[in-house]
């Protein structure tokens, strides 16, 4: 008699189950974290408790760095310092590279700090150096560190079910916790989800609903009590959207069976490699963005194309999205550089709701241009059709953010 | 249902091979040269060799021989759908 290939797969499993006896496997303290971090009822505290940790440390060490050491750096020796020596007092130059200043009384007045001169030399390098870099070394020295024990792929299970009423899988948590540094690297990072459909998805939530380090950093240094409420409106934008992207892309989703590496300790030169490939790739890539961005900004300022888009577009931020016609202008600027339009945002009088609502929008809105140019690298289509569900979004979305606030009498 | 219908079927719900093992009461050795066959007779494809930071330029730098940290995922291919119909 001739079997099947399933009939002798039976038979070996009916074999297999008489006359293979296993002794008692002692489990091991590795075997026992494993299965704790993977179980649903004990996985998802855990990676609350982990993911908590990671953003208690995150602001602790930027903030340590930023408030306690650069920001005395830069705003007392660096900005005095160019301000005197720099050519030109009140002219272009100076205004796009060291300070643009204010008018008082009728005169030209310097600023007391780096968030508000928005020159290149000084703002620029401020968020560049100052805030961002602190904010992504320990960024990526912690994820590296996850990376590298094997909590990710566990991670990557635990949330599977959950990503794939959006369409993607459980590894669809890499490119977005990589975007959380700098969105450059997550869009490159989409390339490990399957199908093009997956990636559409992916590459356009990216886009739209996670805020790069720069951003977070700087929302941590102007305005840490509401960065909570930001980040919440900002998951479940991405939630709820996802799931419509879902609905309406065609393609596939498929299921995996998937084979998690056990844990094991880490290695510090794996870790070091990887926090210093992408640090490395942040000041090669992003770094000459901010400050281009920077420069490009200070520009527009001069000749005064931001203030006439922003009074162009004033009607529709103050009344589609509640805020104050003063955020045209950084809402317009931040297509350029999204952390200098919160530092923007900070300084302008609004309630604590226009606010979010003001930074959910600067989050939602264009992504930034080293984004913006990994994007078309991915391919012109997609990013027209992620640009298309962008500005869908955008208005939806803020209009919504608008709503709950008038049915909540905060707005 | 046959044990291999059971694997493929495992496969197309999604989850780990822990869980398979458990759910089918099979022993993890035996899900995993199950596997190995069905890939090798061409039932399963690896759809992805995971590790964060594949498709940068790092992924040679810290997925080394020493590296450890990938995750296999498993997809069913178009001869292992039609197996199942």
């Amino acid at each position: 008699m001739k079997l099947t290939i399933d009939q002798r797969w039976d038979l070996i499993d009916k074999i297999a189950k008489q006359t293979v006896t296993f002794g008692e496997y002692r489990h091991t303290l590795k075997d026992a974290i494993g299965e704790l971090t993977i179980k649903p009822f004990t996985g998802i505290p855990i990676a609350i408790a982990v993911m908590y940790a990671f953003w208690s440390i995150f602001g602790s060490f930027a903030g340590f760095f930023t408030d306690g050491f650069f920001v005395r750096l830069f705003d007392a020796y660096w900005l005095p310092w160019l301000q005197e020596v720099f050519p030109g007092q009140g002219g272009w130059l100076y205004a796009i590279m060291v300070d643009a200043g204010g008018i008082e009384g009728g005169e030209f007045v310097l600023s007391d700090n780096c968030l508000e001169s928005f020159g290149v030399l000084t703002s620029g390098l401020f968020v560049a150096i100052g805030v961002v870099l602190p904010a992504i070394v320990i960024f990526y020295l912690m994820l590296a560190l996850l990376e590298d024990i094997g909590y990710m792929p566990r991670l990557a299970v635990l949330i599977d079910t959950m990503l794939h009423k959006i369409g993607l899988h459980g590894y669809a948590i890499v490119p977005t916790i990589l975007s959380l540094g700098c969105n450059v690297p997550g869009v490159t990072a989409t390339r490990i989800l399957e199908t093009k459909k997956q990636r559409f998805i992916m590459m356009t939530l990216l886009a739209i609903f996670i805020p790069c380090g720069a951003q977070i950093g700087i929302m941590q240094d102007v305005i840490p009590g509401l960065m909570g409420w930001i980040l919440l409106y900002l998951i479940i934008g991405y939630f709820i959207f996802g799931y419509i992207l879902n609905k309406i892309v065609p393609g596939k989703a498929p299921e995996f069976l998937i084979d998690v590496p056990p844990y094991r300790r880490p290695m510090l030169s794996n870790i070091g490699k990887k926090v210093w490939g992408r640090i490395a790739g942040f000041f090669k890539v992003a770094i000459p963005f901010v400050l281009l961005g920077a420069a490009i900004v200070g520009v527009l300022y001069q000749l005064g194309v931001i203030r006439f888009l922003g009074d162009a577009l004033a009607p529709v931020f103050v009344g589609w999205f509640g805020v104050p016609k003063e955020t045209a202008g950084p809402l317009i600027a931040a297509f350029l550089r999204k952390d200098l339009a919160v530092a923007q945002l900070s300084v302008i009088e609004m309630t604590e709701y226009q606010m979010i609502t003001a930074v959910v929008l600067v989050s939602i809105y264009f992504p930034c241009v080293a984004t913006f140019a990994m994007m078309l690298k991915e391919g012109w289509k997609e990013l027209l059709g992620a640009m298309a569900v962008l500005t869908v979004v955008v208005f939806a979305y803020g209009g919504l953010i608008h709503l709950i606030g008038i049915l909540l009498g905060v707005a | 249902m046959t044990v291999m219908k059971k694997v493929l079927s495992g496969t197309v719900k999604g989850g780990t091979t822990d869980a398979l093992a458990r759910e089918l009461d099979m022993n993890m050795s035996t899900l995993q040269a199950m596997i190995e066959f069905l890939e090798n007779a061409g039932y399963l494809e690896i759809a992805g060799l995971q590790c964060s930071c594949q498709a940068s330029n790092l992924c040679e730098k810290c997925c080394g021989p020493n590296s450890g940290s990938q995750t296999k995922m498993y997809a069913l291919t178009l001869k292992g759908e039609q197996f199942l119909s």
